[in-house]
């Protein structure tokens, strides 16, 4: 891979089951492979449906592109593969760079412990245990404008307060590659002017796959569109002319 | 450089396997205690009496079984005291059974944040265990207490050795909790089956009366590791040393087979059954 591809997906496919009677035979036959051995899964069963069908593309350094589908068509399946948390079942995924994903704001929480409990929780999980974390933890309760209600179970948060700091702790990272998943319509309408600052800035220096519906901000922070459809890319190029497709579709 | 593909981790030989399992547990200490800090506190956080019932829970079975017992409900052994008998016996097996339990049940408990984060399976599994050895720690203290009140002569060097011989405990709990805990994610069914022998399983097992060593039960008792390890460690602490060594070592090689198993399947998982959670 050449040094300036932050992502190269390779053939990339994956398949997800319809009815938990596939869902458990899938799981058997990962313990089967465990002990005896990988199979080839990249033939469709009976109830079982392509989620992303032999996806194909590479993301150059410093690149933006933003990723269009309706629902269901493996938008949010394609980001927690890139993220380490889906694996392919055909094909591979080559990341090179550290990865940091702003996706699901509120989900993650533990919601009997308090906000700043949490926000070390999030930040352990993230692997950022610095010298700094006493100050990323301030830094991140003044973001989320949550002074006051920090000590407060996570549970008693409202669904915005939540975002707000499910916004405020994913955005404290700085990693090479900035994935975000409709993370534009946290909080109210003076905090979305606030994180939508904080992304732009963030995105000017990273990598950054971005999935959303706001086509304004699409259009304010990508330079390439994709486009899925059915779990297959149907377009891959400009931002104007990828809009103009999903929108056509 | 990052490289995830279908049959990620499938073929990594073992040494691999180890390396990258302890190279996390050492990386991820500090989150390991704050999943256990975090997690007593939720225990705790709405008793009156917090701490308090760490020591009454697991005295109330001992103290009742040491009453049956003293009415000969049960069969004691003629050399050790009965009272020695059933404390020891009794902790191993809420060790035992609280360690398998809580990580058989870790994945389906911790769901939430596997399936929208990368945290590690293993991270998880560790941090239930050290929830239970840090409850055991003060359990221990209830056993010293007892032992010592019923004046049972025990050496400083016995509870040294006692302590020691509560690791490969510790490992073939986790093992087994492992193991369960992702062939429970594929039918639920072993949940069930395993809670029943935690709920039961102290009858063969030698924990409040001797399991017979001879005849059929003998050999199924020489099968049971659970009746090993108690027995074993009873010797160990009361006569100094064990009585069947070579049932012991066959005990101990199970425990390293099935730790490794349970390494290399946690570690092959990881990334493999987040969608199905």
């Amino acid at each position: 891979m050449e040094n300036q591809i932050a992502i190269e997906v390779k053939n990339v496919s994956k398949i997800f089951p319809t009815n938990y009677k596939m869902a458990r035979l899938q799981l058997k036959s990962i313990v089967y492979e465990a002990i005896f051995g990988y199979k080839n899964k990249d033939i469709l069963k009976e109830n079982q449906i392509y989620a992303l069908k032999n996806i194909n593309f590479s993301v150059q350094k410093n690149e933006k592109i933003a990723i269009l589908g309706t629902n269901g068509s493996g938008k949010s399946t394609l980001l927690k593969m890139l993220n380490g948390i889906y694996m392919p079942d055909a094909g591979e995924i080559n990341i090179n760079g550290t990865l940091g994903g702003i996706l699901e704001l509120s989900s993650g929480f533990k919601p009997e412990l308090t906000g700043l409990d949490n926000i070390y929780l999030k930040l352990g999980i993230q692997g950022k245990v610095t010298s700094e974390l006493e100050q990323t933890v301030k830094e991140i309760i003044e973001f989320s404008e949550m002074e006051n209600q920090i000590n407060m179970p996570f549970k008693n948060y409202s669904s915005g307060m939540k975002s707000k700091l499910g916004f405020a702790i994913s955005s404290a990272m700085k990693p090479d590659i900035l994935i975000l998943d409709e993370v534009f319509a946290a909080g109210d309408k003076k905090f979305r002017e606030k994180s939508g600052k904080r992304i732009r800035e963030m995105c000017d220096n990273m990598t950054t796959i971005l999935v959303s519906h706001n086509m304004q901000i699409i259009k304010n922070i990508a330079n390439r569109v994709i486009v899925l459809k059915n779990g297959q890319i149907v377009f891959d190029g400009a931002t104007e002319e990828g809009i103009t497709y999903y929108q056509r579709q | 450089m990052i490289k995830y593909y279908a049959n990620f981790r499938q073929n990594d030989h073992l040494l691999k396997v180890l390396k990258n399992s302890f190279k996390q547990i050492q990386q991820n200490r500090w989150l390991i205690l704050l999943l256990i800090k975090n997690q007593n506190k939720i225990t705790y956080q709405r008793d009156i009496f917090g701490l308090v019932w760490l020591l009454i829970m697991p005295l109330v079975p001992i103290l009742a079984y040491i009453f049956l017992a003293s009415i000969k409900v049960f069969n004691t052994v003629q050399e050790m005291p009965f009272v020695f008998y059933i404390v020891v016996g009794m902790f191993i097996w809420l060790l035992m059974s609280s360690i398998i339990k809580k990580i058989m049940l870790s994945v389906k408990a911790e769901k939430n944040i596997l399936r929208s984060t990368n945290l590690s399976m293993l991270v998880v599994m560790v941090s239930k265990m050290g929830e239970i050895l840090f409850d055991s720690f003060i359990r221990l203290f209830a056993v010293i207490v007892v032992v010592m009140w019923l004046n049972i002569d025990i050496s400083i060097l016995s509870i040294l050795y006692f302590v020691l011989s509560l690791v490969p405990i510790i490992i073939v709990s986790f093992a087994i909790g492992a193991i369960v805990a992702i062939v429970n994610l594929v039918s639920h069914d072993i949940e069930k089956a395993v809670d029943i022998f935690l709920r039961y399983g102290l009858f063969v097992s030698s924990v409040i009366f001797p399991f017979p060593d001879s005849g059929l039960l003998g050999i199924i008792g020489d099968f049971n590791i659970f009746n090993t390890y108690i027995n074993g460690i009873r010797d160990i602490v009361f006569y100094g040393s064990v009585q069947n060594v070579a049932l012991f070592g066959y005990t101990v090689l199970v425990t390293l087979f099935l730790f490794i198993l349970s390494l290399k399947l946690v570690y092959i998982f990881d990334y493999k059954v987040r969608e199905y959670l």
